[in-house]
């Protein structure tokens, strides 16, 4: 084995030129993979970080109307008592408090409430400090921040322990600094700090607002089933307790570590994976055929060979020992690409609306490299060497070498496997080209509203503070006020809600004149608060009826602005004006009177949605409670000189509040759509490699087989042919390859876009027009892939051909 | 008197490599009339093959003026060569230089297929050129299935498929056994005296007494002309 692998270095090092290209190309291939799967292995096989994760599980609320959902409550509070499931059992209620320090600015930062049980179940200790005392769980004022709060905020120092932040305006002690492991925003987002849910006993009553996520670790030798079945058996208690809430209301058991990223990101995930193995197929053909060439080129070395005893199996081993080696360096080389690669991914990432996620090259990823290269070595070595133990060494030893019609079935060999290489390459194509395309269509369509020169940014109203509706009334008319009079601000308005951002809250509501459907079957809508001024500035069209004025105030009759869909779906062929909607609790129904119908809008943040299939209705801000506020500015300038003013009006009015997220619109909507934008780029960047690949695998094999037929030109040339019977001569191999490659990769290309459509049927993807467009580019690569060759071959000296022999 | 069919006056032929001039020719004249049979005989590295690369339109000389059918034809462009190559001259190479991949019936077949010729027409020339050889029974194989006469054979049929002005033969029994060679040397006798004119290139003067006149190169250079008595041999 070891003088294999001395022959096989000696063999590689004779031929530089080959071993460099095909050590490369691996490299790419292998590295691609390798980052994939780096990726991968981060966002759908790795475990939330936390001692026995598999035991972590949600439970969620289930209806006809949603398959997951928060819980209520009440709903959290009951599963968590009369449960006998887990051994631990957590409420969460994510917030974003605002921090404050004296004589700094506010700062808006990334918080979970959590009831007593949160912290212990994770089975991770503090790094410094302690967790929460039963105390602190009642009665709150202490928090316990994460790692690399600790570091930006608290100075990274021992002495955080005690420090005292003033978080929503109230003072608050750190007891206790997570590890660095918990910052991993694969599982909640960014974690600043974690602080007790503290909610008193009339909150946990609340049974018709659902906004709570729960968490149990399961009892040892309790299974999911087990589990579910008794979230079952209390779902239907509580749909016998309280009907008016509960009536077909459900609970389902999610594996916490199956949860850390939604079905259309696995499917993609995994769809860039496979487009990935794509290109290694690629590579591999590439090789395949560089080998078989290596191998037809030392016939005669391969049959003194065997003439001196060597049997064919000892020779095949000595073959693919030489492709092992070369794949071996292909794969080391493959974990730089991998490094750099997964560095740059990382990078590029958006988790939880920031950027960043840690992609390491670990021991899993060397190990898939190892195995990749390996099979790969094998994948391409095997055939050539298996052919050159086949070697007639009589016929070789007379031929001195050269092959003439005895490597008909090596030619045949070698074109069938540029035939499966162009039709991969079609087939990557089509996969790239169908999500790359399907999203290029979803970001250039109509939203229904303007985003260009338009300021956004986030604040949240403490409750306490601004509990008092005068108050925010006041609050909201100054800040409109002080921000409209801002040199080169046209319009502004504040909601809850935004077009940019999400469609705001999920809600069931009742049709007045309308039978009742009855508990769980309401229909549902999105509702954003507004204040006057949203349309115009949004750029959103009124089609009947009024705006908002100021007018509509808490006071007042309730009124509100509806959808296109929803005027046209719930009241077809008649006037919505003047219409009533209401709260689906026959006792409450706080009836608001439809006043006008705008445009259906699109959000980047359900970009796959079509808004045609959703009720959405807008209310005035002063006839709501809102607290979690959206403030927005249409500049007649650049948007971005206005960010230092917004930041300076708002600490004017509340030195206390925090205006956080400030950015363009336009920048917003690039970063909710930077992770479709990011796997265009990754998939387009993967056809553009498939495609080089291929083009240069074509290009060898034809270059190859021309040279190979060099003293044939000569003797064709000299019976007279001219230089246009020499460049088809060479063209037509390539031709036919490309043809043949073409049809069967259209047929790959047209089964893999069919079953993609199933599977994400959220994208609209490629036309068939848009596949044979590819086809196309496949096709024009392979004709001047094979001209080049055939080119050269017109300038072949007969003399010199003819001598040759 | 009749002109000739090929004329080289005063041919020269160098060949520059890292700035050192070989003289392959140098100012050969030579004619050769419709019919004739000449061998070009002279020691390895004399300059016949050179000469035969010239007169088969494959290399051009460097100086002096060569006519062909009284056709000067050393300026024409590469595809003007490649037809008169097609239609005027016909190959018989040492090695055959047969093509592999194509049957015996396609390689005779090859110079026609590039004159452009109805395929019929085609066949029927095939056919000819393979009975005058004796290789009809063969058409279907493969040079490879072939011995070396056999093979020449073929070569032979495929230069006269065309019907060429003038055969130009390479050292055609180089590669062949005696006999062989002999049977060769008897076919293009035999093509002689049906008409054919051919140019031999060899260095055994056994075979060159076939022709009626040999010319003798050294150095680039004719040093001789001998006429054959065809009564002695």
């Amino acid at each position: 084995m070891l003088q294999d692998a001395r022959y096989a270095l000696r063999q590689l090092l004779k031929s530089p030129g080959f071993t460099v290209v095909a050590v490369l190309t691996l490299a790419l291939g292998i590295g691609v993979n390798a980052t994939i799967f780096t990726l991968l292995s981060t966002i759908l096989f790795k475990a939330a970080p936390f001692g026995h994760s598999a035991d972590l599980f949600y439970v969620y609320s289930t209806s006809a109307q949603a398959r997951r959902w928060n819980l209520s409550p009440g709903d959290a509070n009951d599963i968590h008592r009369q449960n006998t499931v887990f051994e631990r059992f957590a409420i969460i209620n994510f917030s974003s408090p605002s921090l404050a320090d004296p004589g700094q600015p506010a700062e808006r930062v990334g918080g979970m409430e959590v009831s007593g049980d949160f912290l212990p179940m994770l089975q991770v200790p503090p790094a410094l400090g302690r967790l929460f005392t039963p105390e602190e769980d009642r009665d709150g004022g202490a928090i316990v921040v994460s790692h690399h709060f600790w570091l930006r905020r608290l100075g990274g120092g021992p002495d955080a322990i005690g420090r005292v932040l003033r978080l929503d305006g109230k003072p608050v002690t750190v007891v206790g600094v997570m590890p660095e492991s918990l910052d991993d925003p694969m599982t909640w987002g960014r974690v600043d700090l974690w602080q007790p849910l503290g909610y008193d006993a009339a909150s946990w009553e609340t049974r018709d607002s659902e906004w709570l996520r729960t968490l149990g670790r399961l009892k040892p030798g309790i299974s999911v089933p087990q589990a579910q079945a008794e979230m079952d058996s209390i779902g239907a208690k509580l749909a016998r307790d309280y009907p008016k809430s509960n009536a077909q209301k459900g609970f389902a058991v999610v594996n916490l570590n199956t949860s850390r990223i939604d079905g259309l990101g696995r499917r993609m995930s995994w769809l860039v994976m496979d487009l990935t193995i794509f290109v290694l197929l690629i590579a591999c053909v590439n090789l395949a055929n560089l080998q078989l060439a290596r191998t037809t080129s030392q016939r005669r070395e391969h049959a003194i060979r065997l003439a001196l005893g060597s049997s064919p199996w000892r020779l095949i081993r000595q073959l693919l020992t030489e492709s092992l080696i070369i794949s071996l360096a292909g794969g080391a080389l493959g974990l730089l690409v991998a490094h750099w690669g997964s560095a740059a991914l990382g990078r590029s990432l958006l988790i939880d609306g920031s950027e960043g996620l840690d992609l390491p090259v670990n021991l899993q990823v060397v190990g898939f490299t190892f195995v990749v290269s390996a099979l790969t070595g094998a994948a391409f070595g095997i055939v050539p060497a298996w052919l050159a133990s086949r070697t007639d060494a009589n016929a070789a030893l007379k031929q001195g070498g050269r092959g003439t019609s005895g490597d008909k079935s090596r030619h045949r060999l070698r074109h069938a496997l540029i035939v499966s290489e162009i039709a991969i390459a079609v087939a990557l194509l089509a996969g790239a080209g169908y999500f790359v395309r399907g999203t290029q269509r979803m970001m250039e369509r109509d939203y229904g509203w303007r985003p260009e020169n338009l300021l956004m940014g986030h604040m949240v109203l403490p409750y306490e503070k601004y509990a008092d509706e005068q108050l925010r009334r006041t609050f909201f008319d100054r800040l409109r006020a002080d921000l409209g009079a801002l040199p080169g601000v046209d319009r502004v308005f504040v909601s809850r809600g935004h077009p940019a951002g999400s469609a705001g809250d999920l809600g069931k509501f009742a049709v007045e004149g309308r039978e009742d459907p009855g508990i769980g079957k309401e229909p549902m809508k999105f509702e954003t608060d507004v204040t006057p001024g949203f349309f115009s500035t949004m750029g959103i069209r009124l089609q009947q009826g009024r705006d908002f004025s100021d007018g509509d105030r808490a006071s007042t009759r309730g009124v509100v602005i509806v959808n296109e869909t929803m005027a046209r779906q719930l009241w077809p062929g008649e006037n919505p004006i003047g219409k009533r909607i209401g709260a689906t609790d026959p006792a409450h129904r706080d009836w608001r009177e439809v006043v006008g119908v705008v445009n259906d809008i699109t959000n980047p943040i359900s970009l796959f949605v079509p808004p045609e299939t959703r009720y959405q209705t807008y209310t005035p801000i002063y006839q709501s409670d809102s607290r979690w506020l959206s403030l927005t500015v249409r500049s007649t300038s650049d948007p971005h000189l206005l960010e230092e003013s917004v930041h300076r009006i708002v600490a004017k009015l509340d030195p206390d509040l925090a205006v956080y997220g400030v950015e363009t619109v336009q920048e917003r909507m690039a970063h909710w759509m930077s992770n479709f934008t990011l796997v265009s780029w990754i998939l387009s960047g993967m056809a553009a490699l498939g495609l080089l690949l291929s083009s240069v695998g074509i290009y060898g094999v034809i270059a190859n087989l021309a040279a190979q037929r060099t003293q044939e030109i000569g003797i064709r040339t000299a019976l007279g042919a001219q230089r246009g019977d020499v460049l088809w001569l060479i063209m037509k191999n390539g031709v036919r390859v490309a043809a043949i490659g073409t049809s069967v990769g259209l047929a790959l290309a047209f089964t893999l876009t069919f079953i993609l459509a199933r599977a994400m049927p959220e994208v609209p993807g490629q036309s068939t027009a848009g596949t044979f467009g590819l086809s196309a580019v496949i096709v024009a690569v392979a004709l001047i892939a094979c001209w080049l060759p055939a080119r050269r071959a017109t300038k072949v000296d007969p003399i010199i051909a003819l001598r040759g022999d | 008197m009749s002109q000739p069919l090929l004329k080289l006056d005063n041919v020269t032929k160098v060949f520059l490599t890292d700035e050192v001039e070989t003289h392959a020719l140098s100012g050969i004249h030579l004619e050769i009339k419709k019919g004739e049979y000449v061998a070009i005989a002279g020691p390895s590295g004399c300059g016949k093959s050179t000469l035969l690369s010239i007169l088969g339109l494959l290399d051009t000389p460097t100086d002096g003026t060569y006519l062909l059918n009284e056709r000067l034809v050393q300026g024409l462009t590469p595809a003007e060569r490649a037809r008169i190559r097609n239609r005027e001259i016909g190959f018989i190479f040492q090695s055959f230089n047969l093509i592999g991949d194509l049957s015996v019936y396609e390689n005779v077949e090859l110079p026609l297929t590039y004159r452009g010729l109805p395929a019929a027409d085609r066949r029927a020339r095939v056919e000819e050129a393979l009975e005058k050889v004796g290789m009809a029974h063969r058409a279907k194989h493969v040079p490879s299935q072939l011995s070396g006469g056999q093979q020449q054979r073929v070569a032979v049929a495929r230069a006269l498929a065309g019907a060429p002005a003038v055969l130009l033969a390479d050292e055609p029994t180089g590669n062949l056994d005696s006999k062989n060679g002999d049977a060769v040397m008897e076919l293009l006798q035999s093509l002689h005296r049906t008409g054919s004119t051919i140019l031999m290139v060899t260095h055994d003067t056994r075979f060159a007494r076939h022709a009626d006149r040999t010319v003798h190169l050294f150095d680039g250079r004719v040093v001789e002309e001998s006429v054959e008595n065809k009564d002695m041999t």
